[in-house]
């Protein structure tokens, strides 16, 4: 069965880009979520098996919502998505529980690393 | 990526590679087949061809990737480190300082066409396949090499040891990332987190720190102590995004530290160069930084701090240490009790407080002798000399600002050395000396200075040649028929004066011994000059250990309170006006049969002269062999003051060297003898 993913990003066209990608790749895109605060309420709605998570986003950063669904499901696996220049912050996604990193502008056969990695 | 912001630590840490490729070269021309010298500048190179690239610098990335490949044959044993190639190899670092300068100065338009066609006619030459697509920096030969254990030291050992005896095993893991990885320094840290899971990482190499830095191209090894089996080790990296590969291999456990260091070989090989004495220091220094332990990531020793926050620190210890001296001149008002106790230990903290701010400005010597072995080598070869060149005390510390200063003396007096100290060998060997000439730079400590002496072998100073020249400069009478060594010796440091017959690419003309002279003391240093003719001179630079904080003599005239830099101060005397005689409209006064001009100090700062009464207060300074005297009010006595450099505003005051606060809070004027001198004369 194809892996549900739920995307976080503040920019439409980030999430319309990780869609294209996942879709291609067997993966099925059950949700987007464009703030934090959506993101940790659609989490708990459709229990996804992967989720991306930007980082600077209004509302709800992404560091605070991968904690928040991390207090939700100990077992979810966030990947959290990130600019150069973001290193501070993607040591703390992961040391809040992210699985993984994707560094943009993204590379469609990393996302797809990523995914399967995180989804083992 | 905002690349401005990484420009500065991009020039510091090329700077540094630059540095150590040429270093690296004086090795590797006397072992050519020293293997570990040249992984060490392969990776150099490469390292620098990441960054420039990184920084989109694509000229600079394109010439050293095409030096890289050059390496690269030498290393891999395709290409053998002849002469020629070494040659090549020197020019191509001396083209990579220009185009890193010019790049960072915003030009890449140095013309590297003719060292570029040399480097690849090296290649096509020997090793056709070698050569690769030109100003394609991105392009990565495979770095990975076979399994090979990594050197494992007493310490790492024991550790092994003491893991095994609570039922851990020891394994090396090698792992390399997919060539272009982002953000590497995250992804090393994702692999560091997942073993820290499941056992203890004892040991990386790179050291964790250049691991942080990113300063490793895709592969890096750890040694892990853990319960899990080697399989589950393979397994669990494997799980990471971006590991193309992974290597789990058993670490002995048993002590056996014959067997670790028999792996050091490339350490080694740097520790012994031939040309340099065993007491020096410069490989010493650089082994440890090799080996950094680590324990946990982003743990380290060592923390990179702004120079801009240092200062900024020490001014403020500055400022406290004048409002200690104010709080102790106060106290000795106060009757012995509580309050004195107080005061007393204030003092002694704050005292210990400068000290260790002070500390925070030293920097090694090293800085500037590091370049120097290159220098003296190239010079020797360009006169067609042999020279030995030792430098000792490449460690001892001094005032960063002094570093900074201390280069061109240097330079001058080492090319003083090479050119007209050092004879040709067979001039040497006529003599029957050593068909090589020595030349060595020492710097030691002692007391609150440091020493810096520069010695040769060579010919001494030619007491006649400087007499004659002398003569011809007019600087002595035409019929002086013999002068004494120490006559010849002060006479080199007069200004304009050069012994050298021939104007030469090295010394060139017109800059002599005195240029070196106020240089040196400018830096309120001494230079002091011995020569034996035949067997060889000496020169001995003395710099105190920092400028931030000097005894000064305070005088006062017209109510205002002046400090003069101690060191300049000859003698304080009391002169009767009837002591001053007139000379072509000066006054001068005549002190143990020398004549010494007397100005008034306020007048030479630009005031009216004022009227004293009764004997005049005179202050003898000499500067650059130039004594004079200046009149000023009264002499208020000797104290330690910190130097503050005057703002922005005020900008270059002549005569005015800086300003201290002084322990009664009023500011006074720190005068600039030499300028003084200058005007008055």
């Amino acid at each position: 069965m194809a892996k549900t993913v739920l995307i976080t990003d503040d920019t439409a066209f980030m999430r319309m880009t990780l869609k294209n990608v996942m879709q291609k790749n067997g993966f099925d895109v059950v949700g987007e979520a464009a703030d934090g605060e959506d993101a940790v309420a659609k989490y708990a709605e459709l229990k996804p098996d992967l989720v991306t998570m930007d980082i600077t986003m209004p509302k709800m950063d992404g560091i605070t919502a991968i904690k928040e669904i991390m207090k939700q499901d100990a077992n979810a696996k966030i990947i959290v998505c990130s600019a150069m220049g973001q290193k501070p912050m993607v040591i703390e996604a992961l040391s809040a529980g992210a699985k993984d990193f994707l560094v943009k502008p993204f590379d469609a056969e990393r996302v797809v690393e990523a995914l399967n990695k995180a989804a083992g | 990526m905002d690349t401005d912001e990484f420009r500065e630590v991009f020039a510091a840490e090329a700077r540094d590679y630059l540095q150590s490729l040429n270093e690296d070269l004086l090795i590797l021309e006397r072992e050519p087949e020293s293997r570990g010298i040249l992984d060490e500048m392969f990776r150099a190179a490469h390292s620098l061809k990441g960054m420039a690239g990184t920084m989109g610098y694509k000229a600079l990335a394109a010439f050293t990737h095409r030096m890289e490949s050059v390496l690269d044959a030498l290393r891999t044993g395709d290409l053998r480190a002849e002469q020629l190639i070494v040659d090549a190899l020197f020019q191509s670092v001396d083209t990579l300082e220009v185009l890193l300068e010019n790049t960072l100065a915003g030009d890449e338009a140095a013309d590297v066409s003719d060292i570029s066609r040399r480097l690849d006619s090296i290649l096509n030459a020997e090793l056709p396949e070698v050569q690769e697509p030109l100003g394609d920096a991105d392009v990565e030969q495979s770095a990975s090499s076979e399994a090979t254990l990594m050197d494992l030291d007493d310490f790492d050992l024991e550790t092994l040891h003491q893991g095994s005896l609570e039922g851990y095993r020891g394994y090396q893991v090698d792992i390399e990332l997919r060539a272009n990885t982002l953000l590497k320094s995250v992804r090393v840290f994702t692999i560091f987190q997942a073993l820290e899971g499941i056992g203890t990482i004892t040991k990386s190499v790179p050291s964790a720190q250049e691991l942080e830095e990113e300063n490793f191209d895709e592969a890096f090894s750890v040694v892990l102590l853990t319960e899990e089996t080697p399989e589950r080790v393979q397994s669990l990296v494997e799980s990471i995004s971006e590991v193309v590969l992974v290597r789990v291999a058993p670490l002995p456990t048993e002590e056996s530290p014959s067997e670790g260091l028999s792996a050091s070989e490339p350490m080694e090989s740097q520790e012994t160069l031939p040309s340099m004495s065993p007491q020096e220091d410069i490989p010493e220094a650089k082994g440890p930084e090799k080996s950094v332990q680590s324990r946990g990531l982003f743990a380290d020793r060592f923390v990179r701090v702004e120079t801009d926050r240092l200062d900024k620190l020490i001014n403020l210890v500055g400022e406290l240490v004048t409002s200690r001296t104010q709080v102790v001149e106060m106290g000795r008002g106060l009757e012995q009790g509580d309050s004195q106790n107080i005061i007393a230990q204030l003092d002694r903290i704050t005292t210990d407080l400068q000290y260790s701010a002070m500390s925070l400005r030293m920097v090694p010597i090293k800085q500037v002798f590091d370049r120097f072995p290159r220098m003296v080598r190239d010079l020797a070869q360009a006169h067609g000399k042999e020279i030995h060149f030792e430098v000792q005390g490449a460690n001892t510390e001094l005032d960063r600002s002094l570093v900074n200063e201390i280069g061109d003396p240097l330079v001058h007096l080492l090319r003083n050395s090479v050119d007209h100290g050092i004879e040709p060998s067979e001039e040497r060997i006529r003599k029957g000396k050593p068909a090589s000439g020595t030349i060595g730079l020492t710097a030691r400590h002692e007391g609150s200075h440091v020493l810096i002496e520069i010695s040769d072998d060579g010919q001494g100073v030619n007491i006649e040649k400087v007499r004659e020249k002398a003569v011809k400069r007019g600087l002595i009478a035409a019929d002086t028929p013999v002068i004494s060594q120490q006559e010849a010796v002060r006479l080199l440091f007069e200004p304009g004066f050069s012994t050298s017959e021939t104007v030469t690419d090295t010394s060139g003309r017109g800059v002599g011994m005195d240029a070196v002279k106020a240089a040196v003391e400018a830096m309120s240093g001494t230079v002091e000059m011995r020569s034996t003719p035949g067997q060889g001179s000496s020169i001995t630079i003395k710099l105190p250990l920092t400028l931030a904080i000097i005894e000064a003599l305070l005088v006062q005239t017209l109510g205002e309170t002046y400090a003069i830099p101690i060191q300049a101060v000859r003698e304080n005397l009391r002169v009767s006006r009837g002591q001053l005689r007139s000379v072509q409209q000066n006054e001068v006064i005549v002190l143990r049969n020398e004549v010494v001009p007397i100005f008034d100090l306020a007048e030479t700062l630009g005031f009216e002269r004022p009227e004293f009464e009764g004997d005049l207060a005179v202050i003898v300074v000499e500067s650059q062999g130039t004594k004079c005297g200046f009149i000023v009010d009264k002499l208020l006595g000797q104290q330690e003051i910190v130097i503050k450099s005057l703002s922005s505003v005020l900008g270059d005051v002549p005569g005015v060297a800086g300003a201290a606060v002084l322990g009664n809070g009023r500011v006074a004027l720190i005068l600039d003898n030499s300028t003084l001198i200058k005007q008055g004369a």
